[in-house]
């Protein structure tokens, strides 16, 4: 056995147990060998070397904070339980949210079909809303799209999945936001109008947006698209597909996209973080976030705790005006590709 | 009534492995996550001794080693029901004991105070009688080493990750942890050595 096996046996059986007879040729190596011998004694000083303690104070101090925390959490239970048992107090509220949102999106429903009617016959269409933001150029429409009334009943059908009053409350409308939609979680900024091949879709769900229309938001088709990962199109009419792709930025030669814990019921509502975490109390990120590392922009990345950069990161709000969160008053999340 | 019975059954014999110390750090977890506050007092008994070693040994300094292990451990209560289980606890707090230390160095809360081999005081033979002593000079001995050694070092010895999940934990391969422990020895042996230091 040459020296540095010797040793590498010698410090490994330190941490596990190594096997039996390597380790007797390692001590007996040893013994005609005054350099691993010296080094056997190290780590025999090392094994015997007792770790530093947390003063006992600091303990006490610890197990009070852990304590306090119990009792906040347990407080909290109790609160959810006492909510629980009031159904009296709670179910109506639903039930009345819900009551208020089927004729209201019926009536979305109605109007977001006239106003389709209204745009494509004054050849503006939705296509043409969008260009406005991001410059996409709207193409002739067919005499199918005219016959929105009846085309458009799913407008209404997802009543249960957008019913919620809670679906849209912590959403920051807020004026210079860009036009953007989520499906997923996944936040998509808009393309354009895309020729797709029915062929090709993969069908998704429905988001729900009002675009930019000002009137609620109706539940629009969406599919993604066979093999391309980060697009996926909204059926705005028979046919007639508007593109979205996702919110992208780069970190260690990795692209990861942009998400929202919140629904974005409209054009002009940021993103807020994922529901998962606790908004920061602090610009350094805490208590949630922990500084990783500044991108090659010089944008600050921030972490969970115990968590790392493979899982995702998050950007604090204020970058620069070319970066992808820019004027998002809120904190970011941003998520592997 | 039976199942009234079997609960409270259950129950004690939760608490009674509590007590015991015999539970698991995910059931420790688990039973904090319901605000057991025996469960958060386990959980800090059974880990702050490795927090504060390793913010000892990243700072060398004891009131900025206080400061570091209480801040992890608000971090880890607040985020307990982020904890997801896929990885060792101890591994889970290892990452926010080193970003937390890293962090506050940057902020300025606190300086790593810079050690140099040169400056560490060779040890006696006379040294090692004293266990006191002998761990103070180890100490001492580990604060020089090259900080990517130390923290292998410590993520094995204070958190008792084994090898694969030290190397999950640094995100480097479990080949690199296995090198830079035994370097962090090797170096360590030399530095400690009566011998060497002149007994």
């Amino acid at each position: 056995m040459d020296c540095l096996k010797a040793q590498e046996i010698l410090s490994e059986a330190l941490d596990h147990d190594v096997d039996a007879a390597s380790l007797a040729e390692a001590r007996s190596h040893c013994d005609g060998c005054p350099e691993c011998a010296r080094l056997e004694r190290g780590l025999d000083v090392l094994a015997r070397a007792t770790a530093p303690s947390a003063p006992e104070d600091l303990v006490e101090r610890l197990v009070a904070l852990g304590a306090k925390e119990a009792v906040l959490i347990r407080a909290a239970a109790a609160e959810a339980e006492e909510s629980v048992g009031e159904p009296a107090a709670v179910i109506p509220v639903v039930l009345m949210a819900r009551k208020r949102w089927t004729p209201r999106l019926t009536a979305f429903a109605s109007a977001a079909a006239v106003l389709l009617v209204a745009l494509v016959a004054t050849g503006i269409g939705l296509g043409g809303m969008l260009s406005a933001n991001r410059g996409v150029t709207d193409s002739p429409r067919t005499s199918e799209e005219y016959d929105a009334t009846s085309a458009y009943s799913y407008l209404a059908a997802p009543d249960a999945e957008y019913g919620s009053a809670d679906a849209t409350k912590d959403a920051v409308a807020q004026p210079g936001a860009p036009p953007y939609v989520v499906l997923d979680g996944v936040v998509y900024a808009p393309m354009g109008q895309l020729a797709v091949s029915p062929s090709t879709l993969v069908t998704a769900t429905s988001v729900a947006t009002a675009f930019d229309t000002g009137t609620e938001p109706a539940a629009i088709p969406t599919f993604r698209i066979a093999d391309e990962t980060g697009t996926i199109v909204l059926r705005t009419a028979p046919d007639t597909y508007l593109g979205f792709s996702t919110v992208t930025r780069q970190l260690l030669q990795r692209r990861f996209v942009l998400t929202s814990g919140s629904d974005i019921p409209a054009y002009g509502t940021w993103p807020t973080l994922l529901r998962r975490f606790a908004v920061p109390t602090s610009p350094d990120g805490s208590p949630t976030f922990s500084f990783f590392v500044k991108d090659d922009s010089g944008v600050l990345v921030y972490i969970p705790a115990g968590g790392t950069v493979e899982d995702g990161f998050a950007v604090a709000p204020g970058t620069a005006p070319d970066d992808p969160a820019s004027g998002n008053p809120n904190w970011t999340w941003w998520e592997p590709e | 009534m039976l199942l009234v019975n079997l609960r409270l059954f259950a129950n004690v014999i939760e608490e009674q492995a509590l007590i015991a110390g015999a539970l698991s750090d995910h059931d420790l977890v688990a039973a904090a996550r319901k605000g057991d506050e025996r469960a958060f007092e386990a959980l800090v008994r059974a880990h702050s001794n490795a927090v504060y070693g390793h913010a000892l040994r990243f700072f060398g300094d004891s009131a900025a080693a206080e400061d570091a292990t209480q801040e992890v451990f608000v971090k880890m209560f607040r985020s307990l029901a982020s904890f997801d289980g896929r990885s060792a606890l101890s591994t889970w707090l290892f990452r926010i004991t080193r970003n937390v230390c890293l962090d506050m160095a940057r902020a300025g809360a606190h300086r790593p105070i810079p050690t140099d081999p040169i400056d560490l005081v060779p040890p006696t033979v006379r040294d090692f009688a004293d266990d006191v002593v002998m761990s103070r000079t180890v100490e001492a001995a580990i604060r020089t080493l090259p900080p990517e050694e130390r923290d292998a070092l410590g993520a094995v010895t204070l958190f008792g990750m084994n090898y694969q999940e030290a190397a999950l934990a640094f995100d480097i391969p479990v080949g690199t942890v296995k090198s830079r422990v035994f370097r962090a020895r090797r170096t360590l042996a030399h530095l400690l050595d009566p011998a060497e230091g002149g007994a």
